[in-house]
């Protein structure tokens, strides 16, 4: 029922691909992907069903072109050829991943696919160069990954490689370090089993480098840990077996022989694996008879049922050891010709297998026993034989040193890049903040400088304010001294020529006739000189004689100080219907300002000898004008310094508007109108 | 009985000792003598009584108060001149006639000089005039209306304001500013402070400016 609901969940994916492929949107796709995916690694299905969905999967991710999609649906797929057996497939598969991840720079997925493919080549036992490139890359990959149960199967596979190709210390190396990682993880069944691995590879390569003890330690500590597992008997027992072994090659037949006998006595020994069971009597047999037992129809009949139960299930390893055991047994008897025909079995099984230890050993074999040509020939084969393996052997290693190297020089390489992106880094942190630190020294001796600048502004504002105040007092002055004048000429001028005249004029009312008549008129006339007077003093009284005066008192000291101070002929004019008095300080400190900064760039830039101002008032708008007969500048192409900048911020301030007129080598000339409507107190 | 009465008239302006001359000689008692000398400023006028005081004294002296100074600068008004001529003649009637009609002004000349006639111009006719000569001529001292008024006004008051304050109110009202007043009163700024703030305090000024002060004390009759 599942079964077909999933089948009918991934008929609709397949037809909606088909049919909606533009429509589909990309998050559609991705849980496609996923699902597919899912149904590719689920164990309950049968391994059929999840090839299927795996492929599908990566035909899918294939469409969308996202390579991080297609390496986890390869890697799907991967394991499910695996476990198919398809291992050509199971290659290339990983071999198009490894490009992917090198190009996606994904270094989990580089290391497992290198590990694959080094499993690959080690399994086939052909090109263990190859595997030895692979996993001695993938183990690299996983330390700094922490991936450390993978970093141990391929570090397991290396020493098998090693072992195989005779490299008994690279071997050990490679054990041992597996072994530590070991020791971090958790002892469980799957663990367990790598240790006895590594334990049994551990104590055939220190055999193998003659310290028998070593050996002997590492069997019984394999032995202890087959124990522990839960379907560990037959791993114990061969622990026992491969422990008896060195205890034989160590001289000690004695031990030897009793832990031969120690695996006979388990009863379903035989039922379990018969071959193993073969081989552990031939053992037995053999030990004895090198320990010089001389029952040699007993140990005949042992070997040859050992022989039998090994032919009979074709076995080659357990073959080859009782064929050799059996030719050295019977050539001990002097039995010539049985000792050939075992000899020449082995040979040719060997041959088959290329056990090459074993041939060599039935080649010496057969050269002792054949005599003359036959027995050089044979004598010849191993000396051939036995040197080209050493050849081999060293090829083989120098090809792992030079792999071994090479990932050394690229770890190195890394490293030095890893130290000169460090470096990089630090180089860009202090970098940045230098130049954080020189913008912000920068940006505060700006703000400083404005402050400064604002200061002295206000402190020139303030002079100029203190400036009018004198002035502004000195004409209040010169007014009441003026008002006590005219008060003082009324009083003492006028007031007294008519209070004489009048008196005089009262004594002649008594008074008639044409004598009193004619001093009247001369009253008279006296009185049409005070009106004369009187109109003088209203007429004084009506002109305002310091009206106005006295901002313009103050422009005008401050032309003629700056004209003499910057070597400039002036000409000032001003009309007198402005009423200064009516305009706001702030507006006259502008105005005064704008002056003082317009002389300013005229002496700096403008190389004039002369220079117009002028004061005039229009239509309520009061038009200042400051002209040189300097040099001029090009209007749109000078940068506004900060003079302009000043000039114009301040003509906005008072509300006016500012031209500037300029003609090169003619003049410039700056008009500026000040409205009196905003301005005025 | 032939009376002469011999006269110095001291004022700068000669069409005053005109209308003086024309208003007496029209108004002179038959039996009377007028002998009139005149003077336009200071210098002319001491020469005058200092020849008088020597030869024949004055009888009367009318005095202006502003006149052209002496030349050596010792005489400055009629102030001077008539206390000069209560020194050299001091039998002789004095009278004043100024344009000044300010009760400070007044005050001052009442007690520095203390005039047989104070006759103020403004409101003095050719009859008044001719009135206070034959009165002071009988029984001196003819004041004229004005002046009545101011010395009637301060026996009314009861405020007492010394001379150094009144001399202050006067200057103000001049329109003479207070950072000013040290160049012509020999006090320091401080007590010249302390001194207005008092007389602010006397007139009961509550806004405490100057201009109030001012208008209150000329109300009293002060300036």
């Amino acid at each position: 029922m599942l079964r077909t609901s999933l089948i009918l969940i991934f008929l609709f994916f397949n037809i909606s691909w088909k049919f909606l492929a533009q429509d589909i949107s990309e998050t559609n796709q991705y849980d496609s992907i996923l699902k597919l995916r899912n149904l590719g690694s689920d164990l309950s299905l049968s391994l059929d069903e999840r090839l299927k969905y795996s492929k599908k999967a990566v035909e899918l991710s294939k469409i969308s072109g996202v390579d991080s999609l297609i390496l986890r649906s390869n890697r799907v797929l991967s394991t499910v050829l695996l476990y198919q057996g398809q291992y050509e497939v199971f290659k290339n598969l990983n071999h198009k991943s490894l490009a992917l991840a090198k190009k996606m720079n994904d270094s989990a997925e580089i290391a497992q696919s290198s590990h694959n493919i080094g499993w690959f080549y080690f399994q086939s036992r052909v090109q263990n160069d190859s595997a030895y490139y692979y996993l001695n890359n993938a183990v690299k990959l996983y330390k700094p990954l922490r991936k450390i149960s993978n970093q141990i199967d391929a570090l397991q596979n290396l020493s098998d490689i090693l072992q195989v190709e005779k490299d008994y210390l690279g071997s050990e190396e490679n054990a041992i370090e597996a072994l530590k990682l070991l020791d971090n993880l958790p002892e469980n069944d799957t663990n367990l089993r790598k240790a006895w691995n590594l334990y049994n590879i551990l104590g055939i390569v220190s055999l193998e480098l003659n310290q028998f003890e070593k050996s002997i330690e590492y069997h019984q500590k394999a032995r202890e840990i087959a124990k522990k597992r839960e379907n560990g008997f037959l791993s114990m027992l061969f622990s026992i077996n491969n422990e008896a072994f060195v205890h034989r090659e160590k001289g000690d037949k004695e031990t030897a022989q009793k832990l031969y006998k120690e695996i006979l006595e388990e009863d379903n020994l035989f039922d379990l694996d018969p071959t193993f069971y073969a081989l552990v009597s031939d053992n037995l047999a053999y030990t004895q008879f090198l320990n010089g037992d001389k029952d040699y129809d007993k140990l005949d009949k042992i070997f040859k049922r050992a022989y039998k139960i090994a032919d009979s299930l074709d076995d080659p390893i357990t073959k080859l050891a009782t064929t050799i055991d059996m030719a050295h047994f019977y050539k001990a008897q002097n039995k010539i010709d049985s000792s050939l025909h075992y000899a020449k079995e082995t040979y040719d099984l060997a041959k088959l297998t290329s056990e090459n230890d074993m041939l060599l050993e039935s080649l010496l074999l057969l050269s002792e026993l054949k005599p003359g040509e036959e027995g050089k020939k044979y004598l010849n084969e191993h000396i051939k034989l036995s040197d080209s393996l050493l050849q081999h052997e060293r090829g083989i290693r120098n090809k792992f040193a030079r792999v071994q190297f090479e990932t050394d020089q690229i770890e190195q390489e890394n490293e030095r890049i890893a130290t000169q992106r460090f470096w990089l880094l630090i180089a860009s942190i202090v970098l940045l903040v230098t130049l954080f630190l020189l913008y912000v020294i920068i940006t505060q001796r700006a703000k400083n400088k404005e402050l400064q600048f604002e200061k002295d502004q206000q402190q020139a504002n303030e002079e100029i304010y203190n400036l009018m105040l004198s002035q502004q007092d000195k004409v209040d002055e010169a007014r009441a001294q003026e008002k006590k004048r005219i008060s003082e000429e009324i009083h003492d001028g006028i007031l007294g020529r008519l209070f004489g005249t009048r008196l005089s004029l009262d004594t002649f009312n008594f008074k008639d006739g044409p004598e009193a008549a004619k001093t009247r008129l001369q009253y008279i006339n006296d009185l049409k000189n005070i009106e004369q007077d009187i109109r003088k003093i209203s007429h004084d009284l009506n002109t305002d004689f310091v009206a106005g005066s006295g901002f313009m008192d103050i422009v005008d000291a401050l032309i003629q100080s700056q004209a003499q101070a910057y070597n400039l002929n002036y000409e000032f004019h001003h009309s007198d219907d402005i009423n200064w008095e009516d305009l706001t300080n702030k507006t006259k400190i502008h105005i005064y300002r704008i002056l003082q900064e317009s002389m300013q760039n005229i002496y700096k830039h403008a190389e004039a000898t002369l220079i117009k101002i002028s004061f005039e008032l229009k239509n309520n708008v009061i038009l200042m004008t400051i002209s040189d007969d300097g040099k001029g500048f090009v209007l749109n192409k000078s940068k506004k310094g900060i003079g302009l900048k000043n000039i114009n911020s301040r003509v906005e301030e008072v509300n006016g508007l500012v031209e500037f007129d300029s003609v090169i080598d003619e003049g410039t000339t700056i008009l500026i109108k000040i409205p009196l409507s905003n301005n005025q107190l | 009985m032939n009376q002469v009465i011999n006269i110095l008239m001291v004022d700068d302006h000669p069409i005053i000792i005109e209308g003086y001359q024309n208003t007496l000689m029209a108004t002179k008692k038959d039996n009377q003598t007028l002998i009139i000398d005149t003077a336009n400023d200071c210098d002319t006028a001491d020469l005058l009584m200092r020849r008088a005081a020597r030869e024949k004294p004055y009888d009367v002296l009318f005095f202006d108060i502003r006149i052209p100074p002496s030349r050596d600068g010792l005489l400055t008004s009629g102030e001077d001149l008539a206390k000069l001529s209560k020194q050299l003649m001091p039998n002789a009637k004095v009278i004043i006639l100024t344009m000044f009609n300010e009760s400070y002004r007044i005050h001052n000349i009442i007690k520095n000089i203390n005039p047989d006639g104070f006759l103020i111009k403004s409101d003095l006719t050719s009859s008044e005039l001719a009135e206070a000569f034959q009165h002071i001529m009988v029984s001196p001292p003819y004041y004229s209306s004005t002046v009545n008024q101011f010395l009637n006004k301060l026996i009314v008051n009861e405020i007492q304001v010394d001379e150094i304050n009144r001399k202050i109110l006067y200057l103000l009202s001049q329109g003479i500013k207070t950072r000013s007043l040290t160049e012509h009163i020999d006090l320091s700024m401080s007590s010249i402070e302390k001194r207005k703030k008092q007389l602010k305090e006397l007139f009961s000024i509550e806004d405490g400016k100057d201009e109030t002060l001012i208008s209150e004390a000329r109300n009293k009759g002060f300036i």
